[in-house]
């Protein structure tokens, strides 16, 4: 009973020294700034030029049109327009029969979007004093391919060499294939569709 | 022609004229590295009491002006510098309060559109963390037709504070249907669409989230039967 006294007491004792100890606040003010009163930059904007292969059509000149977000130092989202006109077949060249499309159905497009992933990041050097920052990507995503009257699902690979002239401009070499299915010459096949391209890109 | 490139360049380093801060090292040390990413070499330190500009920043990195060079400073090093008005930075990876906040959404979806691979880009904005609003352009490549379809849909996330948190909505748009044939020309139709979602949306990391949900649409037609869709979404989105 005795000890029960001391300990109701012992806590009545210490509670009020307890309670004041949490309240006390620290008096000196840090005064603190955002991150964010930075700029910054993370969208980039590309343009291309360069060739094309599409099966069966020949070679062609390619133009496209990227604009990306760098969601991290890694990964990187992309939208892509690309446009090119188809040439003849073969079959067209030698047996002198009519053209298999139209002028406007020869017309090239694509949109679509992808995922890039900096995989190789580094430096190229220019000569014994200069560097150059430069990165190697590879990319993977899907969209629509406009092509001989038809419209069709389409998946791009790749990869991109990137050299940045300075912080905010970049040059571009862009290998891609384009993969869909087609169905111009009788049965349906797959068919890839690589492209070279050369291009800048600008950081914003 | 090199004048018209001098001039376009000109242009464009505009956007380098942005605000500047000015800076000491209050730690010990800082690294400064060649390039924004872990994988650049560090070719520069600056010590305790030596002055930075910081200049601009991209994804985790700050681009830093350090004895008329540039360098780029990892944005977790901020923590490291004090500003010439004694103000020290807060860096925070918690951005799952940003998350939360969220107003801005874009995002890319890929799926199913009733046996068809569909894929699908999206604008959301966020009127609290409960209710949200988002407007999606899809399009379907299938064997026999190719669909387009617009739709503006509202989702309710019951649970938005949870890193998996589920969504329900409802929505309602167009859908143009383009029949693939090659000997009968039919033309395009036009039908109303009305749709409900269910889903979960996944905190990643940063400001990426990924998606995953099923959408069930009706669509409205002449005939004497509604066609019912079923639409599998599996993608990323990213806030602002």
């Amino acid at each position: 009973m005795e000890t029960w006294f001391q300990r109701i007491f012992l806590v009545l004792g210490l509670a009020p020294a307890l309670a004041p100890a949490q309240q006390v606040e620290p008096d000196i003010s840090q005064s603190s700034i955002s991150e964010n009163v930075l700029d910054s930059e993370n969208w980039l904007l590309g343009l291309r030029g360069g060739m094309i292969n599409i099966e069966d059509f020949g070679s062609s000149a390619l133009g496209a049109l990227q604009l990306s977000y760098h969601i991290n130092e890694d990964f990187y989202l992309s939208a892509e327009y690309a446009m090119a006109k188809a040439g003849r077949t073969s079959f067209e060249e030698l047996s002198g029969a009519a053209p298999l499309l139209t002028d406007s159905e020869r017309q090239w497009r694509y949109y679509g979007a992808h995922v890039g992933y900096v995989l190789l990041p580094g430096e190229v050097f220019l000569n014994r004093n200069y560097a150059m920052n430069s990165g190697l990507s590879v990319f993977a995503g899907g969209g629509n391919v406009d092509f001989a009257g038809d419209k069709v699902f389409a998946l791009q690979l790749g990869s991109q060499f990137r050299l940045y002239a300075t912080d905010w401009l970049a040059l571009e070499l862009t290998f891609s294939d384009y993969i869909f299915e087609t169905t111009i010459l009788a049965r349906s096949k797959t068919t890839h569709n690589l492209s070279l391209a050369l291009g800048v890109a600008v950081y914003f | 022609m090199i004048r018209l490139l001098m001039l376009l360049l000109s242009v464009l380093s505009l956007q380098l004229m942005a605000e500047t801060v000015a800076v000491k090292v209050s730690g010990d040390f800082v690294n400064l590295h060649s390039g924004p990413g872990r994988g650049y070499p560090i070719v520069q330190v600056a010590i305790k009491g030596e002055a930075l500009v910081l200049n601009k920043r991209r994804t985790d990195w700050v681009q830093v002006e350090f004895k008329q060079q540039h360098y780029w400073l990892a944005r977790a090093d901020l923590t490291q510098l004090v500003t010439l008005h004694q103000q020290t930075f807060t860096v925070s990876d918690d951005r799952i309060a940003q998350y939360e906040q969220r107003s801005l959404e874009a995002g890319f979806v890929f799926g199913d559109f009733n046996g068809s691979s569909f894929y699908q880009l999206s604008l959301a904005y966020s009127f609290s963390p409960y209710l949200q609003t988002e407007l999606a352009v899809g399009q379907a490549n299938g064997d026999q037709a190719d669909n387009l379809s617009a739709e503006l849909s509202l989702y309710l996330s019951p649970m938005p504070h949870w890193r998996w948190s589920p969504y329900f909505g409802i929505g309602g748009g167009v859908l143009r249907t383009t029949p693939r044939t090659v000997l009968v020309q039919t033309p395009d139709r036009n039908n109303s669409l009305a749709s409900a979602e269910l889903g979960v949306r996944y905190y990643l990391s940063r400001n990426f989230i990924a998606r995953a949900g099923y959408r069930r649409s009706v669509i409205v037609t002449d005939r004497n039967d509604n066609e019912e869709i079923d639409t599998w979404k599996l993608g990323f989105s990213v806030f602002f």
